[in-house]
């Protein structure tokens, strides 16, 4: 049965703020339990590997030192463990429900950093359904842990760093990734908002040099870069055997007669990520709307402080920043967890709040290259299906419109879209932008993740 | 912007829905204002139970009369809500329990509806599905369930294909009252101030109700409350009926799609709010207790809806003394999907003037005004 344990600090996703939370309030004295979904800590950017298929990238080896440096200040990690429920107590304490392979426990804290990163946002295109789609997040992960490549023939499309990094990871795998093509174009964009580009990019050289050198080596195995071009569908029948791309105008729409049939095995997309805010949001967070941080994030107080008292937010998912905020913000929750937790002051240090503010100037910038454009929302026709999970087409999406259906809940209600195991996270950004659907994001309730009724009933 | 009306119907969803495509069937020039963009609250946020048995008298009239109607619904406007008569059983864990339903099953087949006492060896043998801790149940074949949203849905589409016209995100903020009669009522929607003439306003908002209504001066003893459900994922058939268990306090079915949706039979009075607490969850989770099969089963969604209960938890439906042209439907204490079809055309029998199809007098708003 249930087991219920308690601690100082408790502290959600073993990502770079999750980790820096922990590492923090571990070594100020608190007792720290990290709660992290996957068997190894690290998250997304720091996925570790599964074995050893490979060589770790560089980009492991920092994440497996940020590792090691929070089980040596003390912090306890309960990986595989998912959060299902939690609730803010009346007396400043946080309960979490958990269940490690459906195992149910109980953890009890006296403050709580939330780091539960980002979704990555899928954007419904004619045949994004058929096997051999990926998100671009989902090619890497499969890489950065199994070594596995998804296909021989890889296209990668859609816009920000992560497709330029997940397709040069593939090309030690022996796929060949065909073109990679970002929506934006970069030079125009970037020339459009001059201070914030060079502001942005001051004191970067890490990020510059992984764009760069992943750039580099695509050029090296020959593979075509454009900018200003993306994916209009998908080609074939039961899995994918090609894709029509063409040159974008400004908003992301097509240009007529510019597109071309490319053949390929597998395709990633990648559309920007959205922060990962449910379990804020089910312990009664307020949020506020931020696209250029990718949508509903969290409204944020000093030591990265939420609305609700003892709870703490860091990394993505409170607003898209990357791993050198996310390590920054994590630390800075970890001593406000800490402060709330143990009653005793703590100081941000001013060499960190320094280093904030420069990674909040790339997080601007980053937030303003990247925007997404309105043409991304028209690339699903009619029979798209934008909910997979519950087969819920475009056009019934705008019927539910039609009928009166105004809010992210109201389509949902109407339609079932959102209502199957991936409880919406895939497509209920995508209605938002398909629809532009006013209003905030159905309220988040339990399970954040299904759970058996067996874990949750209280006998037999 | 001035609207009028021959009656505006305040609440655009089961009920009020209902009344409205029946009143303009009757040839009356109908107006719906709903706060929300269409139906969001109890309507489609129960378990989408349609059953006469385990009903007071009263209800038990109303409820076979509905049934009819949501089949005649179904059947006229050709939209499939998932009805289906899979039967209803209450379950009982000991044998007092099993007793007063056998004393139920003889009133109620005094007023036609058939049922069956099944005892433990009978439900072993008819449901062996169902945990084998149970003492007997009362079946009841003619019942069954449907989709809540698909059925209230196709209800506002067939008001609207009558000719009602729904001002949706309408907040009525005032009933207009003039001496012993009502002439309408004042909304706020797309912020603008909206004024509806109307000589006769339907009012089914739910809990929403009796806050509006005192305005008027009309007293409703309406207490709101949450009702929580959850909802597991898919799974193979495991259940035709839609089963309850009032000892346990917990009821379940099985929708097309294969999900069991459960429901509690327990309220946190007094609340308007909405959030499912950890307490409600681990409850609703005991449905595995009347359903092993549950056990591996993973609980998906959870959500809630807000109840209007009554003193008795018998609805309200009548003209309050002294306020002519004002007609309550509120109170329905969860049992309004089930019953929202046939208190739509009794509103509209008794808006027209109609000797109503079911005596409803029990169910006056002013029956607690006496005591």
């Amino acid at each position: 049965m249930s087991t219920a344990a308690s601690c100082d600090v408790a502290v959600v996703g073993a990502g770079a703020a999750g980790l820096r939370a922990a590492a923090v309030a571990a070594r100020a004295g608190a007792s720290t339990v990290l709660v992290d979904a996957y068997e190894h800590p690290g998250g997304q950017y720091y996925r570790q590997p599964a074995s050893t298929p490979h060589p770790p990238s560089p980009t492991q080896v920092e994440g497996r030192r940020l590792v090691e440096e929070a089980y040596a200040a003390g912090m306890r990690a309960r990986t595989g463990t998912s959060v299902w429920d939690a609730a803010a107590g009346p007396g400043g304490r946080v309960t979490l429900w958990l269940t490690t392979g459906d195992r149910p426990s109980t953890l009890e804290c006296g403050a709580l950093v939330v780091a539960t990163g980002a979704h990555e946002r899928v954007a419904p295109f004619p045949g994004w359904t058929l096997p051999g789609v990926y998100t671009a997040g989902a090619v890497q992960a499969l890489h950065k842990g199994h070594g596995v490549a998804v296909g021989e023939r890889v296209l990668f499309a859609g816009s920000g760093p992560l497709p330029l990094v997940a397709a040069a990871g593939l090309l030690g795998t022996g796929a060949r990734v065909v073109e990679v093509l970002e929506a934006t174009r970069l030079a125009r964009a970037g020339a459009r908002h001059p201070w914030a580009t060079a502001t942005g990019l001051w004191r970067q050289g890490d990020r510059l040099r992984e764009g760069l050198g992943s750039a580099l080596r695509l050029r090296r195995a020959g593979t075509p870069m454009r900018t200003g071009w993306g994916i209009v569908r998908a080609l074939g029948d039961d899995r994918v055997e090609g894709a029509v791309v063409a040159r974008l105008d400004g908003d992301w729409r097509p240009v007529a007669g510019t597109e071309r049939t490319v053949s390929c095995d597998a395709i990633a997309t990648h559309y920007g990520l959205v922060p990962a805010t449910e379990l804020l949001r089910l312990l009664g967070a307020g949020i506020g709307h931020r696209p250029d941080l990718g949508g509903w994030v969290p409204a944020m107080g000093p030591f990265m402080a939420t609305s609700v008292p003892g709870v703490f937010a860091a990394g993505d998912c409170t607003g898209i920043g990357g791993a050198g905020l996310s390590v920054l913000e994590g630390e800075l929750a970890g001593l406000g967890a800490v402060a709330y937790a143990l009653q005793r002051q703590q100081r941000p240090g001013r060499r960190r709040l320094a280093a904030l503010r420069r990674e909040r100037r790339f997080q601007r910038l980053y937030g303003t290259i990247f925007a997404l454009r309105r043409g991304l929302a028209e690339l699903a026709t009619a029979e798209t299906v934008v909910c997979r999970c519950e087969e819920v087409t475009r056009a019934s999406v705008g019927a539910a419109i039609a009928a009166g259906a105004r809010t992210a809940s109201s389509i949902k209600a109407v339609t079932r879209c959102g209502m199957g195991p991936c409880q919406g996270r895939i497509c209920l950004p995508a209605i938002s932008q398909l629809t532009a659907a006013a209003g905030p994001p159905p309220e988040a309730r339990a399970p954040l993740v299904p759970v058996p009724f067996e874990a949750v009933a209280p006998c037999g | 912007m001035r609207l009028t009306a021959s009656v505006a119907v305040i609440g655009g969803g089961i009920v009020g829905s209902a009344a409205a495509l029946y009143l303009a069937e009757r040839g009356e020039n109908v107006v719906v204002l709903e706060r929300a963009g269409g139906p969001t609250q109890a309507s489609v946020r129960n378990a989408g139970g349609v059953r006469a048995q385990c009903r007071n008298r009263t209800e038990r009239r109303l409820a076979l009369a509905s049934i009819a109607l949501w089949r005649d619904l179904s059947a006229r406007t050709g939209v499939d809500i998932e009805y289906r008569q899979g039967g209803n059983l209450r379950v009982a864990l000991v044998e007092p329990t099993l007793d007063a339903l056998a004393a139920e099953a003889v009133e109620e087949a005094e007023d036609g509806l058939a049922t069956e006492i099944w005892d433990r060896a009978a439900l072993r043998r008819r449901a062996p599905h169902l945990s084998p801790r149970f003492a007997g149940a009362k079946y009841c074949a003619t019942d069954g369930h449907a989709n809540p949203i698909l059925a209230t849905w196709m209800v506002v589409n067939a008001a609207k294909e009558a000719g009602v016209r729904y001002l949706t995100g309408a907040d009525v903020t005032r009933l207009d009252r003039d001496g012993d009669r009502v002439r309408g009522l004042r909304a706020i929607a797309g912020g603008d101030v909206v004024t509806v003439e109307a000589p006769t306003v339907v009012h089914a908002g739910g809990p929403w109700t009796a806050e509006l209504a005192a305005t008027i001066g009309v007293r409703l003893p309406l207490t709101p409350a949450r009702n929580a459900m959850l909802v597991s994922q898919g799974a193979p058939p495991l259940l035709a009926e839609f089963v309850s268990s009032h000892e346990l306090k917990v009821y379940l079915r099985q929708a097309r799609a294969g999900q069991v949706h459960v429901g509690g039979v327990f309220t946190v009075d007094g609340t308007f709010d909405q959030r499912v607490t950890h307490e409600e969850i681990t409850h609703l989770a005991r449905a595995v207790e009347i359903l092993p099969g549950l056990r591996r089963l993973r609980i998906l969604r959870t959500w809630a809806g807000t109840l209007d209960l009554t003193p008795d938890h018998v609805p309200l439906l009548g003209t309050p003394a002294g306020v002519g042209g004002y007609l309550v439907a509120a109170g329905f204490s969860g049992h309004g999907f089930c019953l929202g079809p046939v208190i739509g055309r009794t509103v509209a029998e008794l808006v027209t003037g109609e000797p109503t199809s079911v005596d409803v007098t029990d169910l006056h708003p002013d029956r607690f005004l006496a005591c």
